[in-house]
């Protein structure tokens, strides 16, 4: 699905399960785009200990951490919802119910090229997660794809 | 190019090597305007250089305005970006992501948005975003 909203662009990342201990990228991003927002959900319950933050890993340039990592997120139950304010120093957001704050802390995050990383720490378990992100692009033809 | 988005209308400057000077990059004319964006490119790494905006106006009494604390780019990587949060103690910040204003906007009147830096060392492009508050307000590039 990709329609335009005051949000932007919106891109969808299926249910996948969580790899343990391991930068997995989950976005492409081509060109410069502001990511307007980003939420996750559990489709599967992380029975394990897993920790969890989001990276910027460009093409060129130097890799930053967009959040800060989450407390421990074993007690997350599938439905559970997850998102991050855009204040890098601000933890990953879990909402241990059915809601969540989306970029409270700034208006957005412009990421250049290269990859969005989910960072997580720990076993993990059993934990599967889908996302959804916004953007807008900064660049002419910029763009943001999921990967499988 | 001078699109439209929810950022409002984008106005990019090409790159420019860093003068050891204070640089006029964007002129304010016609009226007040918000800009609610402005992000830049590292297209020359720089050795140490502290770099930061301010507005210069036209009004005769008012003073210049620091748009954001000074950065040493030193750091930065051919290809990172820079960013400012909008609020003037924050400081530009730099990398493969950079936070986007944690305010609405940043309100300008007639007159300058100047580039400062320490050393003529490296270079960079920026794109900044805006909408108009009075009529016929506008924000264009400017090169020396």
């Amino acid at each position: 699905m990709a329609f335009k909203s005051t949000l932007g662009i919106q891109v969808d990342r299926p249910n996948h399960l969580v790899p343990s201990a391991t930068n997995d990228p989950y976005f492409t991003v081509v060109g410069d785009v502001l990511i307007k927002g980003m939420i996750g959900e559990f489709t599967g319950n992380p029975d394990a200990a897993m920790v969890a933050k989001w990276e910027a890993h460009p093409t060129a340039g130097t890799v930053v951490d967009i959040c800060a990592a989450s407390a421990d997120l074993t007690t997350c139950d599938t439905g559970d919802v997850i998102s991050f304010d855009g204040v890098f120093a601000n933890a990953l957001i879990v909402a241990h119910k059915g809601a969540v704050e989306m970029m409270g802390g700034t208006k957005g995050v412009a990421v250049t090229a290269g990859t969005l990383d989910f960072d997580v720490a720990g076993a993990v378990g059993t934990a599967q997660t889908a996302w959804t992100l916004w953007y807008i692009p900064l660049t002419p033809g910029a763009y943001v794809v999921a990967i499988p | 190019m001078a699109f439209k988005s929810t950022l409002g209308i984008q106005v990019d400057r090409l790159a420019a090597n860093h003068d050891n000077a204070t640089v006029t990059y964007f002129t304010i004319a016609g009226g007040k305007v918000l800009i609610t964006g402005l992000v830049g490119k590292i297209t020359v790494e720089s050795g140490a250089n502290v770099c930061s905006w301010q507005h210069d106006p036209d009004a005769a009494l008012a003073g210049t305005t620091a748009l954001c604390g000074g950065l040493d780019i030193n750091p930065a990587l051919l290809g990172d970006l820079l960013g400012i949060t909008g609020v003037p103690a924050g400081n530009m910040t730099y990398g493969g992501a950079v936070e986007m204003f944690t305010v609405d906007g940043i309100v300008l009147t007639i007159g300058v948005l100047q580039f400062i830096a320490a050393a003529a060392d490296g270079a960079s492009s920026w794109t900044l975003w805006y909408l108009p508050i009075d009529a016929g307000a506008t924000v264009v590039a400017t090169y020396p």
